[in-house]
């Protein structure tokens, strides 16, 4: 083994290991509250308390069609904070869109992982269609958020799922962005969407940004490719990681997946 | 310690504020410019002349922002006769940046129907 070779192995190593510390605060990018933004948006906010006690700060946008029969259910991405998509759930043809934040983000209580992430996801999916007996959901991911949409539409029962800038999994964004070969055991924030996209029995639309440079559109094929229930793709031209959303043809196309539903 | 509501400052230019926030003052000071004077660089966001830093305590009665700390730097031009213990009103536009303040002796109460605008 040469030199450059051994230093690049101990290099590797020696990140391994920093990511195995620090996993938690390389996932999450915890959104810090915006007050400002919560009260002017005050009128639309809500809580659930989760089952463990944690008090989850939410909000219930008015879509753009309030006739209709659609829900969404929004899960943002891993530096979001989900009071900024108040603008995207006004665009959308649904009567209404619910984005809380993740443990730990913005007002929510508790600690985010992997496990309390999906369980409360569950609980939020739950809690909405109680309170909306007869009305379809639909659920919406960006970015980490698309492993949990993909999650919820794998264990329930919804009308569609829409996802955005998908990741397939932690390891790949590690191994493809950072080119570490972490061993999968070794993360424990996982969010695998390969693994369960093929349970995803709903209509599924992927949204890709041609010029993601956070998770590579090779990943986000990826997903698609995994999925095995009605699908759709879109490449969004000219479009990055974090100004996909606030793209035209996101929103007619989007619109266009929900009226086909 | 950082204040959990940071604002910026701009100059009006003809806009009006969409939310005025009662605060009251606990520290009126020069800005730091830092280490060797870099933050004295123009180019900066609050590379304004003679910058001061207010920090204060906010007293709308709404649940979101009552009691929360606030900071804002701005030309001290623009801060009058401010100084501690204070009140002050900032209009304020796309909850991060003001764009106006005005110094005022009304309670709490009357937040909701101040404005700062024209000033």
């Amino acid at each position: 083994m040469g030199f450059k070779s051994s230093i690049s192995l101990i290099g590797n190593k020696i990140l391994a290991c920093l990511f195995l510390l620090n996993q938690k605060k390389f996932i999450f990018f915890k959104a810090s509250p915006q007050y400002l933004l919560y009260h002017s948006l005050s009128a639309h906010s809500l809580s659930i308390t989760t089952k463990d006690g944690c008090i989850l700060q939410g909000w219930r946008f008015p879509g753009k069609d309030v006739d209709c029969n659609c829900i969404g259910i929004y899960f943002g991405g891993n530096a979001q904070d989900c009071a900024d998509v108040s603008t995207l759930a006004a665009t959308l043809n649904l009567s209404s869109v619910y984005a809380f934040n993740y443990r730990g983000y913005g007002l929510s209580e508790g600690e985010p992982t992997q496990k309390n992430i999906f369980n409360d996801a569950i609980a939020i999916a739950k809690f909405i269609k109680a309170d909306h007996p007869g009305t379809e959901i639909i659920v919406i991911g960006f970015s980490l958020g698309s492993a949990v949409a993909g999650f919820v539409a794998s264990q329930t029962r919804v009308q569609g799922c829409i996802l955005v800038c998908p990741l397939s999994s932690v390891a790949d964004v590690v191994a493809t962005r950072a080119k570490l070969n972490l061993p999968s055991r070794i993360i424990r924030q996982k969010f695998n969407l390969n693994q369960y996209a093929c349970e995803i029995k709903s209509p599924t639309m992927v949204f890709v940004a041609s010029n993601d440079t956070l998770i590579p559109p090779s990943l986000s094929e990826k997903v698609y490719k995994r999925l095995e229930c009605k699908k759709q793709i879109c490449q969004i031209e000219n479009a990055d990681h974090n100004d996909v959303l606030i793209q035209a043809r996101f929103v007619d196309e989007c619109n266009n997946f929900i009226a086909s539903l | 310690m950082a204040a959990e509501i940071t604002l910026k400052w701009e100059w009006p230019d003809n806009r009006k504020a969409e939310k005025s926030i009662l605060v009251h003052v606990i520290e009126f000071k020069k800005h730091s410019t830092g280490i060797f004077g870099i933050g004295k660089s123009p180019s900066l966001v609050q590379g304004f002349p003679d910058p001061y830093t207010i920090r204060g305590v906010v007293e709308n009665k709404d649940n979101f922002l009552h009691g929360k700390t606030i900071e804002l730097t701005l030309p001290k031009l623009e801060a009058g006769d401010i100084e501690k213990n204070s009140t002050v009103v900032l209009g304020v536009i796309n909850n991060e940046t003001c764009i106006c303040i005005r110094k005022t002796d009304e309670g709490a109460n009357k937040a909701g129907s101040m404005s700062c605008d024209g000033l």
